[in-house]
């Protein structure tokens, strides 16, 4: 009953937004009401929060996570051009003897050492903190995962026999293919394709369970779209409102959302510029006062990518109160971090370099692991990483091109952490997996690894992941086991 | 009250660059009224918004006079109001991009190269640098980028081919997409894709093979054909080889830093001399010097047959319209490859196409032509739509346009990255996107951002004025004289400075309702709520 109540609720939002499109035509929503029953049937228990941390432009995170053991650093280092040192300007290894025990850890299933990126003379903390975590198993890696339409191996790749995940190695092609899971295209985020099956028991509805920190297409589903939030959450509008006010900010504030609602434009552009600036007016009342009552006391780095992981944890406050007016019990956050498309400058040893964005990376997701334990949501929120590629072994002369596969992480109390998941592939130029210049074919595909994520939202069916992960029957697991039950 | 300061002071000397391109259609004789004339000061001021960086009355009256063509005529003879000199004449105040941004906003809202300017700006969201990147921020950075501006700015209406040839060298964009000390092979490292592959897929072919009207070209399989492969970037890579600053000497090609300002130098010794096989499996032989080979290059590109759809598409965007049809896009991209001279890469020739094609004229435009117009575009026209007063230059010779304290939502060169502000194919999710409609300038136009940029247009338009400090920053507008005109003449005003006379009679009455609460307020606080509130409206923001 309850359940029938808030999926016409959802049915009657979707209706108004549609009907809202005056002039566009109306696009009857039959088929998000269809998704969305489906849905109905699962209960969706407590809250469950996924935070996509992208890392924009194509993390080499062959410097991020690398052998540790002796004979596979060696292969490692070679195929990086040697170790990086004055000398040797072109290398892109890291010498072992900077791997301390900090950094040090391995694979709980195979007993394999790794390291992480161990920082450098200006942060030498390098991702010491990130180590702990996974040695506190709150923390796992996929390693080797990539675009794939199907499984693939390297003969298969030269012969042409398998299709290829289109224009391979450009940076909005594949970044879409990542936000899509879908490497055969499509039109629709997998994380918003998530949340259009699990936001169905949302309290408060007009506040989409996709909410974006920054633009992306992942969140964007066929009934979901994105909230897109400031980093330091709601910005009020200057010269405008409050509405109920008598003064002139109220008189303008009533002109302007009239201007809104009647969309007198004939032009869709305009219409959905209007739509798109009502959205941002209904919610911001309720929602900057459900952040101003929802702080966090952690402190963040003085960063803008710290700035939006607070604003995320005191979002997610906000969204798990039970008293609150939001009471969301599945959201998906979208946060990108940048500079990582590292041609030149990867081993600098400044700001600029790949150690600092990736020290800078360990502490930032850090400080949210510990604000997620000050709301208590530590065991109800997901964060894991995308990043369109990783890069070639080889060098460029002072940094590395775009390649295919690589590794992200995972991070979160429900994760089974301080694993390795996917493969770690054999650090070679032209290997079994690899090509010429260390562009790495994918273990697992970025399907598996979405869908295993979905499944913990709540999407456990097979047909249901089908429909969001079409391909994911061309792998031989839905399921790559890092997630709890 | 108004207190109009003369341009001419404001002016930085200019140390005018090469001299324009003659512009290639010549003056008919003043005895014949030309036919372009637009039959309504409404109708001038469309093609103004589409031209300029907002319509002016001056600008109304003269293309009223002379016509639509002949205006372009005298634009393209118009010189360069150039940044680079202001950069460097500033004396004792930091050299940021901040003061790169005063003088830009400083020339879009006063300078005479209106279209030139709007030009560069179209230009520089193709060919894109950005001060985001992390080493081009500081001094001498600015100065390199607001050279790299009056370059796109000298070369607005000449060769594609020379303007991308020009991008190419540049120290700026060497340093952006790392072809800056690129090495050739060597034991451990290949030379850097990064140029390579960018060049290709943003600044000339893009990924697919195009038909001349800019829809795909499709295999017997229904599929889209790539423009190249992997192997033609690995190759072309190798071509930019060798480039290190211009005034480097034989011993220090990879070393020392310096801002040597000039297009890069290339290195036979430091380039890659073997064969390579390019896009179209063009084989570029062995032992040809860097830089007969990078021309080879930049002509290939530019005469390959995806060049002129691709450009004409983006450019098409920039100045008139989201959703062109494949007529007009085909008509710009015959002008492209032709410019009626049996020229290639005209673009001076492509963008009077743009302007003046059947399709852009259309009056009134069908609900589906136009854009959102881009978040800059926004805050000049309003400034220009209104008297203004401009900031006193500091004794520093600097002009505090900007306030570093509120964020302008879109500065020129500053994109996230390479791929501009917006993609040329971003469709908002729902009613648009169902509907395959394409909306660039909204992939920055959030729920979130909408609320910067309609701030952005506030504190740059004439906020000071009420219960600020106005000798604070400028431009802001001059709203005491507005503040004496009825609630129906201030109206009338908005619809023409603004909207051009398109007002709806729905937003008319909104407009109208609106002000006779606000009548025991002040005049400046009447007309600042009614040009605040236009300003936010879905008409103003988006230009048909």
């Amino acid at each position: 009953m309850k359940q029938n109540d808030h999926s016409r609720r959802r049915f009657l939002r979707t209706l108004g937004m549609t009907l809202g499109a005056s002039g566009v035509g109306a696009f009857l929503p039959q088929l998000q009401l269809i998704r969305a029953a489906a849905a109905d049937d699962r209960a969706l228990n407590g809250y469950r929060a996924l935070v996509c941390i992208y890392l924009t432009g194509g993390n080499d995170s062959w410097n991020m996570l690398m052998p540790y053991d002796a004979a596979r650093h060696a292969v490692y280092t070679t195929a990086r051009g040697g170790v990086h040192s004055a000398a040797n300007g072109a290398g892109l290894a890291i010498d072992r003897g900077r791997l301390g025990t900090p950094v040090q850890i391995s694979d709980a299933a195979t007993g394999a050492q790794y390291a992480l990126n161990p920082g450098n003379d200006l942060y030498p903390e390098g991702m010491s903190k990130l180590a702990t975590l996974y040695r506190a198993n709150k923390l796992a890696f996929v390693a080797n995962v990539g675009t794939l339409v199907k499984p693939l191996t390297k003969a298969q790749y030269q012969n042409g026999s398998v299709p290829l995940p289109p224009n391979l190695y450009a940076h909005d092609a594949q970044e879409r293919l990542w936000h899509l899971a879908t490497a055969s295209g499509g039109a629709y985020g997998w994380g918003g394709l998530v949340a259009d099956k699990v936001g169905i028991e949302n309290g408060y509805q007009t506040l989409s369970p996709s909410i974006a920190l920054d633009g992306n297409l992942f969140g964007s589903g066929i009934d979901t779209r994105n909230y897109a939030l400031g980093k330091d959450g709601l910005l009020s509008l200057t010269g405008v409102d409050p509405v109920a006010s008598a003064s002139g900010g109220g008189v303008r504030a009533r002109a302007v959302d009239r201007l809104l609602a009647e969309q007198q434009t004939a032009s869709p552009l305009g219409q959905e510029y209007a739509r798109t600036f009502q959205r941002g007016r209904q919610l911001y009342t309720v929602l900057d006062a459900a952040l101003r009552s929802n702080t966090v006391t952690t402190a963040f780095p003085d960063t803008g990518f710290g700035d939006r992981l607070r604003t995320i944890a005191r979002m997610i406050k906000a969204s798990r109160d039970p008293a609150g007016t939001l009471r969301h019990k599945r959201q998906i956050y979208f946060v990108r971090v940048g500079h990582f498309d590292m041609h030149d400058g990867l081993m600098a040893d400044d700001a600029n370099g790949h150690a600092g964005h990736l020290a800078d990376l360990s502490t930032a997701l850090d400080a949210f692991w510990r604000a997620l334990n000050e709301i208590g949501a530590h065991n109800e929120v997901t964060t894991f990483t995308m990043s369109e590629f990783g890069r070639t072994l080889s060098s460029n002369g002072d940094g590395s091109d775009h390649a295919w596969g690589g590794v992200q992480m995972v991070m979160g109390g429900a994760v089974n952490g301080g694993r390795l998941y996917g493969s770690f592939p054999a650090q070679q130029l032209d290997g079994p997996v690899s090509l010429a210049r260390g562009q790495f074919i994918p273990a697992v595909s970025v399907d598996q690894m979405a869908a295993t994520l979905a499944r913990w939202m709540g999407v456990t069916g097979a047909a249901e992941l089908g429909t969001i992960f079409p391909n994911l029957a061309n792998f031989p697991t839905a399921n790559l086991g890092f997630m709890a039950a | 009250m108004r207190q109009f300061i003369a341009i001419s002071a404001l002016l930085v000397s200019c140390s005018c660059l090469a001299p324009p391109l003659q512009a290639r259609t010549f003056f008919k004789g003043d005895f014949e009224r030309p036919a372009d004339i637009p039959a309504s000061d409404s109708e001038a001021a469309r093609f103004l918004t589409q031209a300029t960086f907002g319509p002016v009355q001056a600008d109304i009256d003269k293309v009223r006079t002379i016509g639509r063509s002949r205006w372009i005529d005298q634009q393209m003879l118009q010189p360069t109001t150039p940044a680079f000199p202001y950069m460097m004449g500033l004396r004792d105040v930091p050299k940021i991009h901040g003061r790169r941004m005063d003088r830009h906003l400083h020339t879009f809202v006063v300078a005479p190269d209106q279209l030139r300017q709007r030009m560069a700006f179209a230009l520089s969201e193709i060919f894109v640098i950005s001060s985001q990147h992390p080493a081009l921020i500081t001094d001498p950075s600015p100065q390199h980028f607001a050279g790299y501006w009056d370059m796109l700015a000298d070369g607005a209406f000449g060769s594609y081919a020379v303007a991308l040839k020009n991008v190419t060298h540049h120290i700026t964009m060497g340093k952006y997409l790392s072809h800056f000390r690129n090495r050739k092979a060597g034991p451990g490292h290949e030379p850097d894709e990064n140029y390579a592959r960018e060049i290709m897929q943003l600044f000339s072919v893009g990924l697919k093979e195009l038909n001349i009207d800019g829809t795909p070209m499709l295999d017997a399989g229904g599929n889209p054909i790539p423009t190249y492969a992997q192997g033609a970037i690995t190759d072309l890579a190798k071509v930019f080889t060798g480039f290190t600053y211009t005034n480097a000497g034989n011993n220090n090609i990879f070393t020392g830093s310096y801002g040597a300002f000039g297009p890069m130098k290339c290195f036979d010794s430091e380039h890659d001399m073997t064969a390579k096989t390019v896009i179209g499996n063009t084989v570029l032989p062995a032992a040809v010097g860097c830089n007969d080979e990078v021309d080879r290059v930049i002509n290939l590109l530019a005469s390959h047959r995806n060049a002129a759809p691709f450009i004409a598409r983006l450019l098409i965007q920039r100045f008139t319209t989201s959703n062109p049809s494949r007529a007009y896009v085909r008509r710009v991209a015959e002008k492209f490859r032709d410019n009626g001279d049996r020229e290639a890469g005209d673009l001076g020739a492509v963008v009077r196409q743009i302007l003046l094609d059947p399709e852009a004229r259309q009056y009134p435009p069908p609900a589906g032509f136009g854009k959102i117009r881009e978040p800059l575009l926004q805050v000049t026209a309003i400034l220009r739509a209104w008297p203004f007063q401009l900031p006193v230059p500091g004794a520093d010779g600097n002009l505090p346009m900007a306030r570093n304290s509120i964020p302008v939502t879109q500065v020129p060169l500053n994109a996230p990255s390479v791929f501009n502000f917006y993609s040329p194919d971003y469709q908002p999710p729902g009613a648009l996107q169902a509907a395959g409609i394409y909306a660039p300038e909204l992939e920055s136009v959030e729920e979130a951002s909408v609320y910067s940029l309609s701030n952005s247009k506030a504190y740059y338009t004439f906020s000071a004025y009420v219960g600020g400090n106005t000798t604070d920053v400028r431009p802001y507008i001059d709203l005491d004289a507005l503040g004496a005109l009825s609630d129906a003449e201030l109206i009338g005003e908005i619809d023409r400075r603004m909207l051009y006379g398109t007002m709806s009679p729905g937003m008319r009455a909104i407009l109208a309702e609106m002000l006779p609460p606000l009548a025991s307020a002040n005049g400046r606080e009447r007309a600042r709520s009614a040009i605040l509130v236009a300003a936010l409206s879905p008409e103003f923001v988006t230009q048909r």
